[in-house]
């Protein structure tokens, strides 16, 4: 089928006991114009000094390149690098179709039997921007003054049963993470964007922002910059994860192909140059990256993103901009902007899943939304075919909140109740609400009944659309249906309220071992997770409030997404994934909409080493892994 | 005079507290709070934040104090240290974040302001005087559209045209190659060539009103019998004119002119838009949007000092224009 | 400059008139002589007329679609055929469209079918809607002989819904509840700027203070506060009145301010004094002496409100807050267009655009010639 399905064959963390780099060692080492000057000139020191022994090297897609150019790129103002086009550089990597963890800034690694305790080797020879060395030094930095103070966040998976990894430094290259119990998704989260955190911290530099190691100079600093909060002042200095605050100090060393020259937040245009220590190769030992500068173009409005996309001001599209209502008039100016469409499959299993609230605060509403008949009902009226047709022009599967492929495709989730049936639809709300008022609408316990449901148009405006055509389906089987649509600040609030019955969201990681990564997306969010409408009531911590249980499946789901990291072994990690699956698949907890096909990007015609098709993600943080230091400038 | 003068400077400080005060309950106002906004947009970039995160991301930023302390931590680091405090979105002082995009912020916000009025209030007196005239026609049917279509539509019709039809590069004061470059004749081509199309959206959009206001007031002038009599007894059409009519038809204007200074600050939005410029307009939106509340009470405040100094500005400026008018 | 403001009985009798006109009449007499005015005034009575009959007049329902016609282009009508028998037909007509998608570029394409003809027909049988609210019916105007065929007469939209019907059932809000608000600021406007012009002294003060205070409170956080604590299952078009009323609230500030500096520039005038002195009261003094003087100004301000008025309920609708489907207005209609795909590929979205500039201008027009038939110094 497509490249997803190589996907299929990640490895299960158990069962990639030891990973080790490919062995190269290069004698003569090519290197960018730029830099041989300054060698000539004795700034640098020669490139064979310059990357490790065993450099990583990588395989080109099409042939080896030509140093030279400058790749422009458009920034929204917001996350400067969220790793999909910078900025994924971690201890591990996916390889380039997401099918295995493969080292990058280790060499390699070790696992203990049981899973419980990793051990790390790091190149030999590595090298910070400024030319310090990498060394264990730096993994220490990270865990004793970053990992788990208030500033950092977002390595959650660092955690077994609430247990700290313990860190042990064996020598300036080789460092351990035990922990009591299993953590069998470590190198998979690793390689995933919350992995990077570990590898960007400079120790040779950061410690004079250590209160720990340098109390008073710091205090000195603090009082300079009018601080009286480290926290704050740590953000602000020296950043934190995903911030860019983290790449606003040109003096600090980075691990990244690119590195910046001169602060850039609130600049409108600005240019990274190239890394003259930067680890990698290609396979005929020319220190990567080949492309010289990486400039970004500050453009907060999204048409004007489209637009500058379309003059060629962008040189791999992002993510907002390429979407499918902008194909039509990105296609139109090809010629003039000097791009070409690349296809793009998408590691998303769906373009809008329907969250139900089931801890409602009204206890009424909660119970009807917990029988099956009322979800049952509700998908089989849906017309997705026509949804399909109509606003996603043709390009899409019906599909419910399954996989899309890999070990976890469940056949019966992905499929079940994804035909138009009104007429079965009718029956099976019949069951659940058989009264009618005069219009015909369905009365709940005698009183009219609405079902309200927000949508977030500031984040997709596509499912306001999707959603009054499904909501003429709806009423169709007498359901009165009320669609919220709003943005972000608007969702936001409303998360708080009690009003809405139901919300609709994407449907991401849906392929290979990203659902295992992702469980905790795979239990109904309104009931769990980051939407958390019953956060409050369930896990609240006000236990005054009304507590509406979640039914009891849910409650195994969630008890499922805590005991998947800490299997034992992949074939139990697996089957309980699987058992979260049949869940859904017995109980409908989540109705989807349709599989996304036919996404794109558009790249610069002269772009060369681009693989097609691109996959995309988050936690696999597409196209992030494809290699951006191989892509050159052809003619 | 100067007593007035005094007595309003006195009145400035309970204004000023009541709207911060005001201001600062307003911007907490909707529920929520920076956290929700953090973990909504790391959601949409794919990340899953979770409960207790959140709960960390609350702490960290000390959102979970009451508002009134919060104030008042805020207010009195002001007053003691000049610390505006701490933006959340940008991780960044709010001190850092202000100051150094004023200067492009008023150049930008004053030439548009300039250009406004130079256009609009010789056209309104123009359509005033030649009441009816095609001229006048015209400037109405432009103004209106220029009022009706959203100025960002607008914009993006105009970028859309010239980089579909002229092959201009979109955005930008400089085409790119140009940024860098030291002034030439080509460059300021280059700059000229773009400095057009915020041009004529601010033609339309910004001068449209003005000219409506400029041109009623003055038809309201030109009819009085003391401009009949000027005409009657032989005084040049240009000073019957410009002497007291024009005067007199400028006073709403100048009674309007006092967020003058509050357009320099936090205006010019359109034209920062259309040429991706960073200046406060856009920046105090966001923090408005995303409960980033340091950030977006440090704007309001300065932006309210200045509609309060721009309020007497105009006061004074109404008396100087209008000999008529006194304040004691 | 001594010279009193004559009323307007005194315009009426210095005209060699044979018998009395009261000035009612004398207005009207001026205001039918003034062209423009006149067009203004049609103009704008058919605009509400459109809007009152608006489900009627459009030959489809606002949200009624057709999924195979997304972004279709605007049909002509044409009006003379010839039919299989090679007769002439006269008659209003459109071709049909032949569709077919295009995966590359991601979009439908449209060829017209010259071979197929689409009928209008005159009070075909279509979407059903409810007259001035209560009266059910299902009668149109006109529209295709067969429903379900195409005719787009100014275009459809991403969803394959017609343009020109929604344009028409959009005008019912714009026209309507948009205007309250400017009326509301107009009358606050005018009362409080007044009041603080007329008196002066601590009244100005306090009033000033007030403006100064409620122009610095931001709004967006207003909103998104307000749009929370609201119910989400009321009425979207009553919540947005209730919205309307809140802006005028906070929106008279600024023609306060013009109010007040007039009043400070005229309070002094002889006809004032001469009229306070009459005896009258302070009310009549500001609202029948003072305000005339500078009622362009006021037409002119109402004019410029208007178009704001429509739009702000876009930036109100993008929060969450203002009109949300199915009901529809110009400036959601204006909102949904703003974008590169249809500047680029579907420019008949901006037909609300001008339906917009339409009323606005007729508006104007017909304030100017009011305004010009009301001034009694006007000579023609």
């Amino acid at each position: 089928m497509n490249i997803t399905t190589r996907l299929v064959t990640a490895l299960a963390a158990l069962a990639l006991f030891a990973g080790a780099a490919m062995a190269q060692t290069c004698e003569v080492v090519g290197e960018a114009p730029m830099l041989a000057e300054r060698v000539a000139a004795g700034d640098l020191p020669p490139a064979a000094e310059r990357i490790p022994s065993n450099p990583m090297v990588l395989a080109v897609a099409e042939e080896i390149g030509t140093y030279g150019g400058e790749m422009l790129d458009l920034y929204d103002g917001s996350r400067l690098a969220e790793f999909r086009q910078f900025g994924y550089e971690g201890l591990v990597r996916w390889n380039t179709d997401g099918s295995e963890v493969i080292p990058n800034i280790a060499a390699g690694w070790e696992v203990s039997e049981d899973g419980s305790a990793y051990t790390f080797t790091l190149r030999e020879g590595l090298r910070w921007s400024d030319g310090h060395p990498f060394t264990t030094a730096d993994i220490q930095f990270y865990f004793d003054e970053v990992a788990f103070e208030p500033y950092n966040c977002c390595n959650d998976y660092m955690l077994v049963d609430g247990q700290k990894p313990v860190v042990e430094i064996i020598d300036d290259l080789t460092f351990s993470m035990s922990w009591d119990a299993p953590n069998s998704t470590l190198l998979q989260n690793l390689a995933t964007s919350y992995g990077v955190q570990v590898t960007q911290f400079a120790a040779h530099y950061l410690e004079q922002f250590s209160m720990k190691k340098n109390p008073e100079a710091v205090e000195a600093l603090m009082a300079e910059d009018g601080y009286d909060d480290y926290n704050e002042w740590w953000a602000a200095n020296v950043g934190r994860y995903g911030q860019n605050s983290e790449y606003n100090n040109p003096d600090r060393p980075l691990m990244t192909a690119w590195i910046p020259t001169a602060p850039f937040i609130g600049q409108e245009r600005f240019t990274f140059e190239r890394n003259p220590y930067y680890f990698k190769v290609d396979e005929a030992c020319n220190q990567l990256p080949y492309i010289d500068f990486r400039t970004w173009s500050l453009t907060p409005d999204e048409e004007v993103r489209v637009l500058r996309t379309m003059d060629g001001q962008d040189h791999f599209c992002r993510r907002d901009v390429c979407q499918p209502p902008n194909k039509a008039v990105l296609f139109d100016s090809q010629d003039q902007g000097d791009y070409r469409f690349v296809d793009l499959t998408n590691s998303d299993h769906n373009q809008m899943l329907l969250h139900i609230k089931y801890t409602h605060d009204l206890e009424e509403r909660a119970a009807l939304f917990q029988e099956k008949d009322f979800r049952v009902g509700l998908s089989l009226a849906m017309d997705r075919q026509n949804v399909i047709d109509t606003v996603y022009v043709g390009q899409g599967t019906p599909h419910q909140m399954a996989p899309r492929s890999g070990p976890f495709y469940n056949e019966q989730l992905a499929t079940q109740f994804t035909e138009h049936d009104p007429a079965l639809a009718s029956e099976y709300l019949d069951r659940v609400l058989p009264e009618r008022d005069a219009n015909g609408m369905r009365m709940l316990n005698g009183e009219p009944f609405t079902f309200n449901v927000l949508v977030n148009a500031g984040f997709r405006a596509d499912w306001a659309d999707v959603m009054q055509l499904i909501e003429r389906d709806w009423e169709a089987v007498g359901l009165d249906v009320n669609v919220i649509v709003g943005s972000d600040e608007f969702a936001r609030s409303a998360r708080q309220g009690n009003d809405v019955d139901a919300y609709v969201w994407a449907g991401e990681n849906g392929t290979g071992q990203l659902p295992i990564l992702a469980a905790d997306e795979y239990v109904p969010e309104a009931a769990y997770g980051w939407y958390a409408w019953g956060a409050e009531n369930y896990f609240g911590t006000e236990p005054a409030n009304p507590v509406v249980t979640p039914p009891s499946d849910i409650q195994r789901m969630i008890e499922l997404v805590s005991l998947i990291p800490t299997s034992a072994s992949a074939e139990v990690q697996s089957d309980r994934m699987k058992e979260l699956l049949q869940l859904h698949a017995d109980g409908l907890w989540v109705i989807g909409l349709a599989m996304p096909e036919g996404d794109y990007r558009v790249v610069n015609s002269a772009l060369r080493n681009v693989p097609n098709p691109l996959i995309g993600g988050w936690l696999y943080p597409g196209p992030g892994p494809l290699n951006f230091e191989t892509f050159f400038y052809g003619n | 005079m100067t007593n007035y003068l005094l007595r309003r400077l006195l009145y400035m400080i309970p204004t000023l507290i009541a709207v911060s005060f005001v201001a600062f309950a307003v911007i907490t106002l909707p529920p929520g709070d920076y956290a929700d906004t953090y973990v909504l947009a790391a959601r949409q970039s794919g990340q899953v934040v979770t409960p207790e995160q959140e709960q960390a991301i609350r702490e960290f930023y000390k959102l979970d104090r009451p508002w009134i302390v919060q104030y008042w931590d805020w207010t009195s680091s002001i007053i003691t240290r000049g610390d505006f405090g701490f933006s959340f979105q940008w991780d960044l002082p709010v001190n850092e974040l202000i100051w150094p995009r004023l200067a492009m912020t008023f150049v930008v916000s004053f030439s548009s302001l300039m250009l406004v009025w130079i256009i609009a209030i010789p056209i309104g007196v123009y359509s005033a005087v030649r009441q009816y005239s095609v001229g006048d026609m015209l400037a109405t049917i432009f103004g209106f559209i220029g009022l009706a279509i959203p100025n960002f539509l607008f914009a993006l019709v105009l970028m859309y045209v010239s980089f579909r039809y002229f092959g201009a590069s979109v955005g930008g004061l400089f085409s790119p190659e140009y940024i860098n470059a030291p002034w030439s004749f080509a460059k300021l081509g280059d700059f000229l060539g773009k400095l057009w199309l915020p041009m004529v959206v601010l033609g339309t959009a910004g001068t449209a009103g003005l000219i409506r206001v400029v041109r009623a007031n003055l038809l309201d002038e030109l009819k009085k019998p003391y401009v009949v009599t000027a005409r009657a007894k032989g005084m040049r059409e240009r000073d019957a004119i410009r002497k007291y009519p024009l005067r007199i038809a400028l006073n709403p204007f100048v009674s309007s002119l006092n967020d003058v200074f509050v357009q320099l600050v936090s205006g010019a939005t359109i034209v920062s838009v259309v040429l991706s410029l960073q200046t406060t307009g856009p920046l105090l939106l966001e923090a408005l949007r995303a409960e980033d509340m340091y950030l977006a009470g440090s704007f309001i405040m300065m932006l309210s000092l200045l509609t309060v100094v721009g309020t007497l500005v105009s006061d004074l400026l109404l008396a100087w224009l209008d000999p008529r008018i006194r304040f004691r | 400059m001594s010279v009193a403001m004559p009323t307007l009985e005194d315009a009426g009798a210095s005209e060699n008139a044979p018998r009395v006109v009261t000035p009612a009449q004398l207005i009207w007499r001026k205001f039918r002589r003034h062209r423009l005015a006149m067009l203004g005034a049609v103009l704008t009575i058919a605009l509400y007329l459109g809007a009152a009959f608006a489900p009627f007049i459009a030959p489809f329902g606002p949200n009624e679609y057709q999924s195979r016609y997304t972004y279709a282009p605007p049909q002509t009508v044409h009006w003379i055929r010839t039919n299989e028998e090679g007769r002439r037909i006269f008659g209003p007509y459109v071709y049909d469209l032949k569709v077919s998608v295009d995966y590359a570029s991601g979009r439908r394409v449209f060829e017209t079918d010259r071979e197929n003809v689409i009928p209008i027909r005159f009070f075909p049988r279509g979407a059903e809607y409810r007259l001035f609210g209560f009266i059910p019916a299902d009668r149109h105007l006109f529209g295709p002989a067969d429903p379900d065929r195409p005719m787009f007469l100014t275009g459809a939209d991403r969803l394959g819904r017609d343009m020109f019907s929604r344009t028409i059932i959009g005008s019912q809000v714009s026209l309507s509840i948009g205007l309250v608000g400017v009326i509301m600021s107009l009358i606050l406007g005018l009362i409080f700027g007044g009041l603080s012009g007329y008196y002066g002294g601590a009244v100005d003060t306090l009033i000033q203070r007030v403006i100064e205070f409620l122009q610095s409170i931001p709004s967006i956080p207003l909103w998104i506060g307000l749009a929370a604590a609201l119910p989400k299952d009321v009425n979207p078009a009553l919540i947005y009145f209730y919205i309307t009323l809140i802006l005028s609230l906070i929106g008279w500030t600024g023609l306060a301010r013009v109010v007040r500096g007039r009043f400070l520039s005229l309070k002094n005038e002889d006809f004032v004094r001469a009229a306070r002195l009459d005896g009258a009261s302070p009310w009549r003094v500001m609202f029948r002496h003072m305000v005339p003087s500078f009622l362009s100004h006021i037409i002119a301000a109402v004019t410029l409100a208007i178009p704001a008025m429509i739009l702000a309920e876009t930036a109100l609708s993008f929060l969450g807050l203002g009109l949300r489907q199915p009901v529809i207005s110009w400036g959601v209609l204006l909102q949904e267009a703003q974008n590169i795909r249809s500047v680029a590929t579907a420019p008949w979205l901006f037909v609300p655009g001008g339906a917009v500039v339409v009323a606005v201008l007729a508006m104007n027009f017909l304030g100017d010639g009011l305004r010009d038939a009301a001034d009694p110094f006007s000579s023609n």
